[in-house]
Protein backbone atom coordinates (compact mmCIF):
# COMPACT_ATOMS: atom_id res chain seq x y z
CA UNK A 1 0.00 0.00 0.00
CA UNK A 2 1.27 3.42 -1.21
CA UNK A 3 1.71 6.21 1.88
CA UNK A 4 2.76 9.51 2.13
CA UNK A 5 4.17 9.84 5.63
CA UNK A 6 6.06 12.10 7.81
CA UNK A 7 8.93 10.36 9.10
CA UNK A 8 7.80 10.54 12.87
CA UNK A 9 4.64 8.69 12.25
CA UNK A 10 6.27 6.36 9.77
CA UNK A 11 8.23 5.18 13.01
CA UNK A 12 4.75 4.87 14.97
CA UNK A 13 2.85 2.70 12.52
CA UNK A 14 6.29 0.82 11.84
CA UNK A 15 5.84 0.32 15.73
CA UNK A 16 2.13 -0.59 16.29
CA UNK A 17 2.69 -3.19 13.29
CA UNK A 18 5.84 -4.76 15.20
CA UNK A 19 3.38 -5.47 18.10
CA UNK A 20 4.23 -2.28 20.61
CA UNK A 21 2.03 -2.54 23.72
CA UNK A 22 3.12 0.23 25.62
CA UNK A 23 4.69 3.95 24.69
CA UNK A 24 5.88 6.44 27.56
CA UNK A 25 7.89 9.44 26.73
CA UNK A 26 8.59 13.63 27.80
CA UNK A 27 7.84 15.79 24.68
CA UNK A 28 10.83 17.69 23.10
CA UNK A 29 11.54 18.66 19.12
CA UNK A 30 11.83 17.44 16.71
CA UNK A 31 9.70 14.42 17.80
CA UNK A 32 6.41 15.77 19.72
CA UNK A 33 4.60 14.08 16.38
CA UNK A 34 5.59 10.87 17.83
CA UNK A 35 3.51 11.27 21.21
CA UNK A 36 1.06 13.20 19.26
CA UNK A 37 0.03 9.84 17.12
CA UNK A 38 0.64 7.74 20.19
CA UNK A 39 -1.47 9.87 22.48
CA UNK A 40 -4.71 9.36 19.64
CA UNK A 41 -3.95 6.25 18.59
CA UNK A 42 -2.83 3.81 20.86
CA UNK A 43 -6.08 3.94 23.60
CA UNK A 44 -8.21 3.02 20.67
CA UNK A 45 -5.73 0.10 20.04
CA UNK A 46 -6.24 -1.07 23.90
CA UNK A 47 -1.89 -0.45 24.20
CA UNK A 48 -0.48 1.54 26.59
CA UNK A 49 0.18 5.61 26.18
CA UNK A 50 1.40 7.78 28.77
CA UNK A 51 3.19 11.06 29.31
CA UNK A 52 5.81 10.63 31.90
CA UNK A 53 6.88 13.21 33.90
CA UNK A 54 10.37 13.26 32.77
CA UNK A 55 12.72 11.54 30.68
CA UNK A 56 13.94 9.61 33.50
CA UNK A 57 10.76 8.24 34.54
CA UNK A 58 10.10 7.35 30.77
CA UNK A 59 12.75 5.03 30.29
CA UNK A 60 12.54 3.57 34.07
CA UNK A 61 8.69 3.06 32.55
CA UNK A 62 9.75 1.33 29.79
CA UNK A 63 12.18 -1.09 32.19
CA UNK A 64 9.15 -1.94 34.19
CA UNK A 65 7.06 -2.74 31.10
CA UNK A 66 9.97 -5.13 29.23
CA UNK A 67 10.57 -7.53 32.94
CA UNK A 68 6.99 -8.69 31.89
CA UNK A 69 7.92 -9.28 28.55
CA UNK A 70 5.68 -6.52 26.99
CA UNK A 71 6.82 -4.73 23.91
CA UNK A 72 7.45 -0.88 25.50
CA UNK A 73 9.16 1.79 23.89
CA UNK A 74 10.06 5.50 24.21
CA UNK A 75 11.03 8.32 22.08
CA UNK A 76 13.10 11.29 22.56
CA UNK A 77 15.40 13.44 21.02
CA UNK A 78 19.19 14.22 21.59
CA UNK A 79 19.14 16.21 25.22
CA UNK A 80 16.03 13.92 26.53
CA UNK A 81 18.33 10.98 25.54
CA UNK A 82 21.05 11.78 27.69
CA UNK A 83 19.14 11.80 30.58
CA UNK A 84 17.70 8.42 29.82
CA UNK A 85 21.27 6.99 29.68
CA UNK A 86 21.31 5.75 33.41
CA UNK A 87 18.13 3.62 32.57
CA UNK A 88 19.65 2.46 29.13
CA UNK A 89 22.56 0.65 31.70
CA UNK A 90 20.29 -0.90 33.58
CA UNK A 91 18.12 -2.31 30.77
CA UNK A 92 21.48 -3.85 28.97
CA UNK A 93 23.00 -5.01 32.42
CA UNK A 94 19.21 -6.74 33.26
CA UNK A 95 19.49 -7.69 29.49
CA UNK A 96 15.97 -6.43 28.50
CA UNK A 97 14.19 -5.95 25.14
CA UNK A 98 12.84 -2.61 24.23
CA UNK A 99 12.76 -0.12 21.74
CA UNK A 100 14.22 3.45 22.57
CA UNK A 101 14.31 6.14 19.75
CA UNK A 102 16.65 9.18 19.30
CA UNK A 103 15.40 11.56 16.63
CA UNK A 104 18.54 13.32 16.55
CA UNK A 105 18.98 17.41 17.32
CA UNK A 106 21.95 19.45 16.90
CA UNK A 107 23.92 19.91 20.73
CA UNK A 108 25.87 20.15 22.83
CA UNK A 109 23.67 21.25 25.69
CA UNK A 110 20.23 22.31 24.44
CA UNK A 111 21.73 22.88 21.19
CA UNK A 112 18.82 23.85 18.56
CA UNK A 113 15.73 21.66 17.11
CA UNK A 114 17.56 21.32 13.45
CA UNK A 115 18.40 17.35 12.59
CA UNK A 116 22.15 16.55 13.52
CA UNK A 117 24.10 13.31 13.87
CA UNK A 118 26.10 14.36 16.60
CA UNK A 119 24.53 11.41 18.95
CA UNK A 120 26.68 8.75 16.80
CA UNK A 121 29.37 8.08 19.85
CA UNK A 122 26.84 8.23 22.37
CA UNK A 123 24.79 5.79 20.38
CA UNK A 124 27.42 3.10 19.39
CA UNK A 125 29.31 3.22 22.79
CA UNK A 126 26.81 2.65 25.08
CA UNK A 127 26.13 5.73 26.35
CA UNK A 128 25.74 5.28 30.14
CA UNK A 129 28.13 3.42 32.45
CA UNK A 130 29.69 0.08 32.34
CA UNK A 131 30.91 -2.35 29.40
CA UNK A 132 27.73 -2.52 27.02
CA UNK A 133 26.10 -2.09 23.68
CA UNK A 134 22.47 -1.77 22.20
CA UNK A 135 21.82 -2.35 18.64
CA UNK A 136 21.76 1.04 16.94
CA UNK A 137 19.51 1.04 14.10
CA UNK A 138 20.21 4.19 11.02
CA UNK A 139 17.42 4.38 8.87
CA UNK A 140 17.48 6.73 5.56
CA UNK A 141 14.39 6.92 4.20
CA UNK A 142 10.91 7.00 5.55
CA UNK A 143 10.80 3.49 4.35
CA UNK A 144 13.47 2.53 6.47
CA UNK A 145 12.04 3.96 9.40
CA UNK A 146 8.91 2.15 8.98
CA UNK A 147 10.61 -1.06 8.58
CA UNK A 148 13.05 -0.86 11.15
CA UNK A 149 10.74 -0.11 13.93
CA UNK A 150 8.37 -2.69 12.82
CA UNK A 151 11.30 -5.27 13.05
CA UNK A 152 13.20 -4.10 15.85
CA UNK A 153 11.22 -5.86 18.80
CA UNK A 154 11.72 -9.50 17.12
CA UNK A 155 15.55 -7.96 17.31
CA UNK A 156 15.17 -6.75 20.58
CA UNK A 157 13.90 -9.95 21.81
CA UNK A 158 16.16 -12.26 20.26
CA UNK A 159 19.16 -11.29 21.63
CA UNK A 160 17.49 -10.15 24.79
CA UNK A 161 19.11 -6.04 23.97
CA UNK A 162 17.70 -2.84 24.15
CA UNK A 163 17.44 -1.82 20.06
CA UNK A 164 18.39 2.11 19.18
CA UNK A 165 16.78 3.66 16.17
CA UNK A 166 18.80 7.00 15.43
CA UNK A 167 17.54 9.29 12.63
CA UNK A 168 18.39 13.27 12.43
CA UNK A 169 15.15 15.59 12.66
CA UNK A 170 15.41 16.09 8.90
CA UNK A 171 13.82 12.38 8.29
CA UNK A 172 12.19 12.34 11.33
CA UNK A 173 10.17 15.70 10.29
CA UNK A 174 9.65 15.19 6.20
CA UNK A 175 7.15 13.23 4.55
CA UNK A 176 7.70 10.84 1.99
CA UNK A 177 6.08 8.37 -0.40
CA UNK A 178 6.71 4.94 0.11
CA UNK A 179 5.10 1.44 -0.70
CA UNK A 180 4.56 -0.51 2.92
CA UNK A 181 4.27 -3.78 0.67
CA UNK A 182 7.92 -3.60 -1.41
CA UNK A 183 10.87 -4.99 0.15
CA UNK A 184 12.77 -2.27 0.13
CA UNK A 185 14.77 -1.78 3.87
CA UNK A 186 12.56 -4.73 5.36
CA UNK A 187 15.40 -6.50 7.80
CA UNK A 188 15.32 -9.64 7.40
CA UNK A 189 15.86 -11.39 10.91
CA UNK A 190 15.93 -15.16 11.24
CA UNK A 191 14.79 -16.10 14.82
CA UNK A 192 14.32 -19.02 16.57
CA UNK A 193 10.29 -19.11 16.99
CA UNK A 194 9.02 -19.09 19.49
CA UNK A 195 11.33 -16.63 21.24
CA UNK A 196 12.72 -17.54 24.24
CA UNK A 197 10.56 -16.00 27.21
CA UNK A 198 11.21 -17.98 30.30
CA UNK A 199 12.96 -15.08 31.52
CA UNK A 200 9.87 -12.66 32.13
CA UNK A 201 8.02 -11.53 35.69
CA UNK A 202 4.69 -13.09 34.95
CA UNK A 203 4.09 -13.88 38.58
CA UNK A 204 5.88 -17.64 39.48
CA UNK A 205 2.46 -19.30 39.94
CA UNK A 206 3.73 -23.42 39.16
CA UNK A 207 7.06 -22.51 38.83
CA UNK A 208 10.25 -21.37 40.51
CA UNK A 209 10.49 -17.32 41.13
CA UNK A 210 12.78 -15.91 38.79
CA UNK A 211 15.09 -12.56 39.70
CA UNK A 212 15.77 -10.13 36.90
CA UNK A 213 18.66 -7.47 38.02
CA UNK A 214 21.93 -5.82 37.80
CA UNK A 215 23.43 -5.73 41.32
CA UNK A 216 25.40 -8.79 41.02
CA UNK A 217 28.01 -9.07 44.30
CA UNK A 218 28.73 -12.52 44.79
CA UNK A 219 32.43 -13.78 44.24
CA UNK A 220 32.85 -13.33 40.64
CA UNK A 221 29.44 -12.95 39.26
CA UNK A 222 29.58 -9.95 37.57
CA UNK A 223 32.59 -10.76 36.07
CA UNK A 224 30.50 -13.91 34.69
CA UNK A 225 27.86 -11.83 33.83
CA UNK A 226 29.98 -9.32 31.72
CA UNK A 227 31.77 -12.50 29.65
CA UNK A 228 28.28 -13.56 29.03
CA UNK A 229 26.84 -10.06 27.60
CA UNK A 230 30.30 -10.06 25.63
CA UNK A 231 29.12 -13.80 24.64
CA UNK A 232 25.86 -11.99 22.95
CA UNK A 233 27.75 -8.99 21.53
CA UNK A 234 29.97 -11.01 19.73
CA UNK A 235 26.64 -12.79 17.94
CA UNK A 236 25.23 -9.97 17.28
CA UNK A 237 28.24 -8.54 15.41
CA UNK A 238 28.30 -12.18 13.67
CA UNK A 239 24.91 -11.84 12.92
CA UNK A 240 23.45 -8.78 12.66
CA UNK A 241 25.66 -6.41 10.86
CA UNK A 242 23.79 -4.52 7.48
CA UNK A 243 25.24 -2.24 5.14
CA UNK A 244 24.16 -1.25 1.47
CA UNK A 245 26.37 -0.91 -1.38
CA UNK A 246 26.14 1.59 -4.03
CA UNK A 247 28.86 1.45 -7.22
CA UNK A 248 31.78 -0.04 -4.84
CA UNK A 249 32.98 -2.06 -7.89
CA UNK A 250 34.78 -0.25 -9.58
CA UNK A 251 35.11 2.97 -6.86
CA UNK A 252 38.15 4.81 -6.49
CA UNK A 253 36.86 7.25 -3.78
CA UNK A 254 34.42 4.98 -1.77
CA UNK A 255 31.79 7.55 0.98
CA UNK A 256 30.70 6.30 4.14
CA UNK A 257 27.66 7.82 5.09
CA UNK A 258 24.39 7.08 7.15
CA UNK A 259 21.24 8.69 7.62
CA UNK A 260 20.04 12.03 5.72
CA UNK A 261 24.02 12.66 5.00
CA UNK A 262 23.70 9.45 3.17
CA UNK A 263 20.83 10.72 0.97
CA UNK A 264 23.29 13.42 -0.12
CA UNK A 265 26.31 11.10 -0.32
CA UNK A 266 24.27 9.34 -2.78
CA UNK A 267 23.21 12.03 -4.91
CA UNK A 268 26.87 13.47 -4.86
CA UNK A 269 28.28 9.86 -6.18
CA UNK A 270 25.64 9.31 -9.25
CA UNK A 271 26.66 13.41 -10.21
CA UNK A 272 30.16 12.26 -9.92
CA UNK A 273 29.67 9.46 -12.13
CA UNK A 274 28.22 11.72 -15.00
CA UNK A 275 31.66 13.66 -14.77
CA UNK A 276 33.61 10.34 -15.13
CA UNK A 277 34.74 10.46 -11.27
CA UNK A 278 34.54 6.78 -10.11
CA UNK A 279 32.69 6.87 -6.46
CA UNK A 280 31.09 4.99 -4.80
CA UNK A 281 29.09 4.73 -1.20
CA UNK A 282 28.72 2.32 1.59
CA UNK A 283 26.00 3.02 3.95
CA UNK A 284 25.96 1.11 7.36
CA UNK A 285 22.38 0.72 8.34
CA UNK A 286 23.66 -0.94 11.62
CA UNK A 287 25.78 1.73 13.33
CA UNK A 288 26.11 -0.67 16.27
CA UNK A 289 27.61 -3.81 15.45
CA UNK A 290 29.34 -1.35 12.56
CA UNK A 291 30.25 -3.12 9.27
CA UNK A 292 34.09 -3.15 10.01
CA UNK A 293 34.65 -6.13 7.70
CA UNK A 294 32.92 -4.71 4.92
CA UNK A 295 34.98 -1.82 5.13
CA UNK A 296 38.48 -3.48 5.36
CA UNK A 297 37.76 -5.81 2.57
CA UNK A 298 36.87 -2.67 0.60
CA UNK A 299 40.04 -0.87 1.82
CA UNK A 300 42.31 -3.99 -0.03
CA UNK A 301 41.35 -2.22 -3.50
CA UNK A 302 39.77 1.79 -2.54
CA UNK A 303 42.59 3.87 -1.96
CA UNK A 304 40.83 7.27 -0.73
CA UNK A 305 37.33 6.50 1.78
CA UNK A 306 35.45 10.09 2.74
CA UNK A 307 33.30 10.09 5.55
CA UNK A 308 29.99 12.43 5.24
CA UNK A 309 28.42 13.28 8.83
CA UNK A 310 26.70 16.08 10.66
CA UNK A 311 28.82 16.43 13.23
CA UNK A 312 32.58 16.82 13.94
CA UNK A 313 34.00 13.50 12.88
CA UNK A 314 32.47 10.72 14.94
CA UNK A 315 31.80 7.49 12.63
CA UNK A 316 34.97 8.58 10.75
CA UNK A 317 36.90 6.92 13.96
CA UNK A 318 35.19 3.69 13.40
CA UNK A 319 35.86 3.50 9.80
CA UNK A 320 39.36 4.45 10.64
CA UNK A 321 39.76 1.56 12.92
CA UNK A 322 38.08 -0.25 9.61
CA UNK A 323 40.38 0.90 7.11
CA UNK A 324 43.48 0.41 9.88
CA UNK A 325 46.23 2.64 7.78
CA UNK A 326 46.59 0.79 4.70
CA UNK A 327 43.85 3.78 2.47
CA UNK A 328 43.64 7.17 3.37
CA UNK A 329 40.38 8.73 5.11
CA UNK A 330 39.17 11.83 4.93
CA UNK A 331 36.28 13.82 6.46
CA UNK A 332 33.64 16.56 5.51
CA UNK A 333 31.02 17.17 8.49
CA UNK A 334 28.28 19.94 9.02
CA UNK A 335 27.87 20.05 12.81
CA UNK A 336 25.48 22.60 13.09
CA UNK A 337 22.01 21.39 12.41
CA UNK A 338 22.67 22.04 8.94
CA UNK A 339 22.10 19.61 6.17
CA UNK A 340 24.67 18.48 4.07
CA UNK A 341 24.31 19.35 0.56
CA UNK A 342 25.45 16.98 -2.53
CA UNK A 343 27.04 19.84 -3.86
CA UNK A 344 29.39 20.40 -1.03
CA UNK A 345 30.71 16.77 -1.12
CA UNK A 346 31.18 17.10 -4.58
CA UNK A 347 33.12 20.08 -4.06
CA UNK A 348 34.94 18.78 -1.47
CA UNK A 349 35.96 15.15 -3.34
CA UNK A 350 36.82 17.25 -6.51
CA UNK A 351 39.67 19.39 -4.20
CA UNK A 352 40.99 15.30 -2.61
CA UNK A 353 41.67 13.79 -5.92
CA UNK B 1 9.70 15.27 -14.32
CA UNK B 2 11.49 17.06 -11.75
CA UNK B 3 10.51 20.65 -9.41
CA UNK B 4 11.60 21.80 -6.48
CA UNK B 5 8.99 24.07 -4.99
CA UNK B 6 9.41 26.13 -2.17
CA UNK B 7 6.54 27.76 -0.17
CA UNK B 8 6.78 31.19 2.46
CA UNK B 9 4.68 33.42 3.93
CA UNK B 10 3.26 34.13 7.62
CA UNK B 11 2.09 31.09 10.05
CA UNK B 12 -1.15 30.41 9.88
CA UNK B 13 -1.77 31.79 6.11
CA UNK B 14 -1.78 27.70 5.41
CA UNK B 15 1.28 27.68 3.32
CA UNK B 16 2.25 23.98 4.85
CA UNK B 17 -1.14 23.37 3.68
CA UNK B 18 0.02 24.34 -0.10
CA UNK B 19 2.61 21.81 -0.12
CA UNK B 20 1.15 19.58 1.98
CA UNK B 21 -1.42 19.78 -0.92
CA UNK B 22 1.15 19.37 -3.86
CA UNK B 23 2.92 16.83 -2.49
CA UNK B 24 -0.32 14.29 -1.59
CA UNK B 25 -1.53 15.00 -5.05
CA UNK B 26 1.62 14.56 -6.85
CA UNK B 27 2.18 11.47 -4.72
CA UNK B 28 -1.64 10.04 -6.13
CA UNK B 29 -0.48 10.86 -9.41
CA UNK B 30 2.33 8.56 -8.85
CA UNK B 31 5.37 10.38 -8.45
CA UNK B 32 7.98 10.24 -5.81
CA UNK B 33 7.46 13.16 -3.35
CA UNK B 34 9.06 15.13 -0.58
CA UNK B 35 8.21 17.46 1.66
CA UNK B 36 9.75 19.35 4.50
CA UNK B 37 8.46 22.01 6.70
CA UNK B 38 10.67 24.11 8.26
CA UNK B 39 10.62 23.98 12.32
CA UNK B 40 11.52 26.91 13.68
CA UNK B 41 10.02 28.06 16.45
CA UNK B 42 6.82 29.75 14.53
CA UNK B 43 4.57 31.28 15.50
CA UNK B 44 1.35 33.17 14.16
CA UNK B 45 2.66 36.10 12.05
CA UNK B 46 6.17 34.71 11.96
CA UNK B 47 7.07 33.45 8.62
CA UNK B 48 7.04 29.82 7.89
CA UNK B 49 8.17 27.92 4.71
CA UNK B 50 8.07 24.18 3.28
CA UNK B 51 9.92 22.81 0.39
CA UNK B 52 8.03 20.15 -1.64
CA UNK B 53 10.42 18.08 -4.54
CA UNK B 54 8.35 16.24 -7.24
CA UNK B 55 10.25 13.84 -9.50
CA UNK B 56 9.58 11.14 -11.65
CA UNK B 57 12.80 9.58 -9.95
CA UNK B 58 13.93 8.59 -6.11
CA UNK B 59 14.33 12.34 -4.59
CA UNK B 60 17.71 12.04 -2.40
CA UNK B 61 17.43 15.31 -0.12
CA UNK B 62 14.83 16.83 0.82
CA UNK B 63 16.44 20.54 1.02
CA UNK B 64 16.17 23.10 -2.00
CA UNK B 65 18.94 25.25 -2.85
CA UNK B 66 17.70 26.47 -6.12
CA UNK B 67 13.59 25.77 -6.50
CA UNK B 68 12.42 25.51 -9.50
CA UNK B 69 9.05 27.63 -8.41
CA UNK B 70 8.60 29.90 -5.53
CA UNK B 71 5.49 30.95 -4.17
CA UNK B 72 5.82 33.93 -1.49
CA UNK B 73 2.37 34.76 0.42
CA UNK B 74 3.57 37.41 2.04
CA UNK B 75 5.70 40.97 2.77
CA UNK B 76 7.95 39.56 5.28
CA UNK B 77 8.84 36.37 3.68
CA UNK B 78 9.21 38.44 0.42
CA UNK B 79 12.09 40.15 2.11
CA UNK B 80 13.79 36.83 3.71
CA UNK B 81 13.46 35.03 0.70
CA UNK B 82 13.32 37.11 -2.93
CA UNK B 83 17.19 37.00 -3.08
CA UNK B 84 17.93 33.52 -1.23
CA UNK B 85 15.49 31.09 -2.98
CA UNK B 86 15.06 33.22 -6.59
CA UNK B 87 13.48 30.26 -8.34
CA UNK B 88 14.49 28.99 -12.18
CA UNK B 89 10.83 28.71 -13.51
CA UNK B 90 8.09 30.62 -11.77
CA UNK B 91 7.56 32.78 -9.22
CA UNK B 92 4.26 33.25 -8.09
CA UNK B 93 3.23 36.23 -5.43
CA UNK B 94 0.78 37.12 -3.46
CA UNK B 95 0.08 40.70 -4.79
CA UNK B 96 -2.76 41.35 -1.82
CA UNK B 97 0.32 41.11 0.97
CA UNK B 98 3.32 42.12 -0.83
CA UNK B 99 4.32 45.68 -2.26
CA UNK B 100 7.14 46.94 -4.26
CA UNK B 101 6.56 43.72 -6.79
CA UNK B 102 6.35 46.61 -9.81
CA UNK B 103 10.46 46.38 -9.13
CA UNK B 104 10.89 42.42 -9.24
CA UNK B 105 10.47 42.45 -12.84
CA UNK B 106 12.68 45.10 -13.53
CA UNK B 107 14.91 43.09 -11.28
CA UNK B 108 14.98 39.62 -13.03
CA UNK B 109 13.87 40.99 -16.51
CA UNK B 110 17.08 39.07 -17.70
CA UNK B 111 15.85 35.89 -16.21
CA UNK B 112 13.48 33.39 -18.18
CA UNK B 113 11.66 33.53 -14.90
CA UNK B 114 7.87 33.75 -15.25
CA UNK B 115 6.21 35.77 -12.60
CA UNK B 116 2.65 35.52 -11.47
CA UNK B 117 1.12 38.28 -9.38
CA UNK B 118 -1.61 36.68 -7.60
CA UNK B 119 -4.24 39.10 -5.41
CA UNK B 120 -4.83 35.70 -3.46
CA UNK B 121 -5.74 37.21 -0.45
CA UNK B 122 -8.12 40.02 -2.15
CA UNK B 123 -9.91 37.46 -4.11
CA UNK B 124 -10.36 34.95 -1.02
CA UNK B 125 -12.07 37.98 0.95
CA UNK B 126 -14.35 38.17 -2.33
CA UNK B 127 -15.41 34.48 -2.24
CA UNK B 128 -15.68 34.17 1.44
CA UNK B 129 -12.95 34.34 3.74
CA UNK B 130 -9.40 35.38 4.08
CA UNK B 131 -8.18 31.79 5.25
CA UNK B 132 -8.50 30.28 1.70
CA UNK B 133 -6.05 32.72 0.49
CA UNK B 134 -3.43 29.56 0.23
CA UNK B 135 -6.12 27.36 -1.92
CA UNK B 136 -6.61 30.50 -4.32
CA UNK B 137 -2.63 30.23 -5.10
CA UNK B 138 -2.61 26.98 -5.19
CA UNK B 139 -5.13 27.07 -8.34
CA UNK B 140 -2.92 29.42 -9.89
CA UNK B 141 0.12 27.46 -9.43
CA UNK B 142 -1.43 24.36 -10.72
CA UNK B 143 -2.90 25.94 -13.70
CA UNK B 144 0.70 27.72 -14.88
CA UNK B 145 2.83 25.02 -13.76
CA UNK B 146 0.86 21.80 -14.61
CA UNK B 147 3.06 19.94 -11.40
CA UNK B 148 -0.45 18.43 -10.92
CA UNK B 149 -1.84 17.05 -14.47
CA UNK B 150 -5.36 16.88 -13.21
CA UNK B 151 -6.96 19.07 -10.98
CA UNK B 152 -9.02 16.61 -9.48
CA UNK B 153 -6.43 14.84 -7.78
CA UNK B 154 -6.12 17.91 -5.60
CA UNK B 155 -10.01 17.94 -4.90
CA UNK B 156 -10.07 14.30 -4.05
CA UNK B 157 -6.42 15.04 -1.37
CA UNK B 158 -9.30 17.76 -0.29
CA UNK B 159 -11.83 15.26 0.49
CA UNK B 160 -9.92 12.71 2.21
CA UNK B 161 -7.51 15.74 4.21
CA UNK B 162 -10.47 18.28 4.99
CA UNK B 163 -13.86 18.24 7.04
CA UNK B 164 -16.17 18.01 4.63
CA UNK B 165 -17.76 21.34 5.68
CA UNK B 166 -15.44 22.77 4.36
CA UNK B 167 -14.93 21.07 1.07
CA UNK B 168 -17.23 24.10 -0.73
CA UNK B 169 -15.43 26.98 -0.06
CA UNK B 170 -12.08 25.10 -0.72
CA UNK B 171 -13.42 23.96 -4.43
CA UNK B 172 -14.50 27.21 -5.48
CA UNK B 173 -11.07 29.15 -4.02
CA UNK B 174 -9.43 26.07 -6.35
CA UNK B 175 -11.18 27.28 -9.14
CA UNK B 176 -10.99 31.03 -8.39
CA UNK B 177 -6.81 30.50 -8.51
CA UNK B 178 -7.26 29.06 -11.56
CA UNK B 179 -9.10 31.19 -13.39
CA UNK B 180 -6.57 34.05 -12.33
CA UNK B 181 -4.23 32.82 -14.69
Amino acid sequence: MKKVLQGNIALCEGAIEGGLDAYYAYPITPQNEISAYFAEVLPKLNKVFLQAESEIAAINMVFGTAVTGKRAMTSSSSPGISLMQEGISYLCGCELPCLIVNVMRGGPGLGNISGSQQDYFQSTRGGGHGDYHTIVLAPFSVKEIYEFAKSSFILAEKYRIPVLIIYDGYLGQMMEIFDTESNEGKLDITVDQPIDKNWILDGAKDRHSRKIRSLLMNEGELEKHNWNLKEKYEKIKKNEVRAKFYETDDAEICLVAYGIAARAALEAIYKLREKNIKAGLIRPQTLWPFPYNEIANLAKKVKKFLVVEMNLGQMVEDVKLAVNGIADVYFYGRPGGSLVSSKEIIDYIVSII
Amino acid sequence: MYEEIFIAGSGGQGVLTIGRLIALSAADEDKYVTYYPSYGAEIRGGTANCMVKISSNFIYSPIIEIPSITIIMNMPSYVKFINKLLPSKFLFLNSSLIDEITKISDIYKEKSLKIFKISATDIANKIGSSVVANIIMLGAVIKATKIIENINTVKNVIVKNFKEKFWELNFKALNAGMETV
